[in-house]
């Protein structure tokens, strides 16, 4: 049965370590490939998952993990496989939504005390394109 | 029971509960395996909000008959609240006569936000002051009002990779994003607080306002939570910074502070 637990408590230490990481997408550049990573990090009232970008220039075997984030955004949804190189090769696009920042403001408007601090902003409906600019990484 | 049948049975209950697991796995990070979904599990055609979340402001509270109070920097409405862990005032950020006005993640819709009253105190004695010296250390033109950009005041919740609450619980701290400065003749600047943004005169403006907010604080902070304040924005800025407020300042009130 030792062997059992072992495989229980390892699953469930990966499930526990992925709480954050929502997705990533490698993205092939011109002179190297870019990692868009998603992660859910709280702490921002509106925008809960934050992007960010890391880029590995040439053909180095770098270890993900090991390259700093050059670049990030937090938003307020975003889908994570959706990350692509533009067509100009400028930029890296991905679909994101915004915070619905006028209903949030109305709704403070009309809340007061405790229930004031419970209050979250919602997304937009409609999603656009963050982009990225690439063009200072991999010269 | 034969040991023949004994290690079938253990393997069959092994591999079960791997299939278990592994399909509890699969659900957890089904947005790592799917493509195209939103974060949020939300659909293309639904308005979808944060996890969790939804606004819910219930009926509007009677018309205050007292006006909020007026000539002060940051217009507070009349009257006190008690909040989850402590008391809190309104700021009206849309009141047209205040020198200070602002609203949630807009640059021009305004909004009410929620702040200890010491705080509020705090904000009106020193944080035009600071907002001032910043512009002229920046050579912007001297600004008559402004309007902050934020991403909250009082918020329940825990800080960020930690247990205890954050300022914000306790209404005391404001995320700022931008400055947006209206000088008298009505030209306007904007002073972004990402770390995106962090060059020229904005560098300027963002180091002498965190250094002028830090010294507003009392002898009864250490000079590690005076620091903390100002806070924390960009990794290389004068006071140093950490990437967890990159892209705002949190401007708070500690506990030491009063």
């Amino acid at each position: 049965m030792n062997m059992l637990t072992a495989l229980i408590a390892a699953s469930l230490t990966l499930a526990s370590a992925s709480t954050d990481l929502i997705g990533e997408r490698k993205v092939s550049l011109q002179d190297g490939e870019a990692l868009v990573s998603t992660k859910r990090i709280e702490g921002k009232l509106g925008r809960p998952y934050t992007v960010e970008l890391r880029v590995k220039c040439g053909a180095a075997n770098t270890d993900w993990t090991k390259l700093p984030v050059v670049d990030s955004e937090a938003v307020c949804d975003v889908k994570p496989q959706s990350a692509k190189l533009s067509a100009d090769g400028k930029n890296i696009s991905i679909l994101i939504r915004e915070t619905d920042a006028e209903a949030f403001n109305e709704a403070t408007k009309k809340t007061a005390g405790e229930a004031s601090g419970a209050l979250v902003p919602q997304c937009q409906k409609s999603a656009r394109e963050f982009l990225f600019n690439i063009e200072k990484y991999c010269r | 029971m034969t040991k023949n049948t004994l290690f079938q049975t253990r393997t069959k209950a092994t591999l079960s509960l791997f299939l278990i697991a592994l399909t509890f796995l699969t659900v957890r990070c089904s947005p790592i395996l799917g493509d195209g979904d939103w974060a949020s599990g939300s659909s293309d055609e639904e308005t979808q909000g944060s996890p969790g979340s939804g606004i819910n402001p219930g009926p509007a509270p009677d018309p205050d008959p007292n006006p909020p109070v007026a000539g002060l920097f940051f217009s507070i409405l009349p009257g006190t609240q008690q909040l989850a862990w402590g008391p809190g005032v309104t700021w009206n950020g849309c009141d047209k006569d205040a020198i200070v006005r602002g609203g949630y993640d807009s640059d021009t819709k305004c909004g009410n936000g929620t702040i200890l009253p010491a705080y509020a105190n705090h904000l009106n004695k020193y944080f035009f002051g600071c907002v001032e010296k910043a512009a002229a250390d920046a050579d912007f033109q001297q600004p008559q009002k402004v309007f902050l950009r934020h991403w909250g005041t009082y918020v329940n919740r825990n800080a960020r990779n930690s247990s205890s609450l954050s300022m914000h619980a306790y209404a005391r701290a404001i995320d700022i994003v931008k400055f947006i400065l209206f000088d008298r003749s009505g030209a306007v600047t904007q002073v972004s607080t990402n770390v995106r943004d962090f060059k020229g005169a904005t560098v300027k403006f963002y180091n002498s306002f965190r250094q002028c907010w830090k010294e507003t604080m009392p002898s009864t902070c250490r000079p590690g939570q005076r620091e903390y304040v100002g806070s924390i924005g960009i990794p290389g800025s004068a006071l140093g910074g950490n990437d967890l407020h990159n892209d705002h300042i949190h401007l708070s009130f500690p506990l030491c502070a009063g």
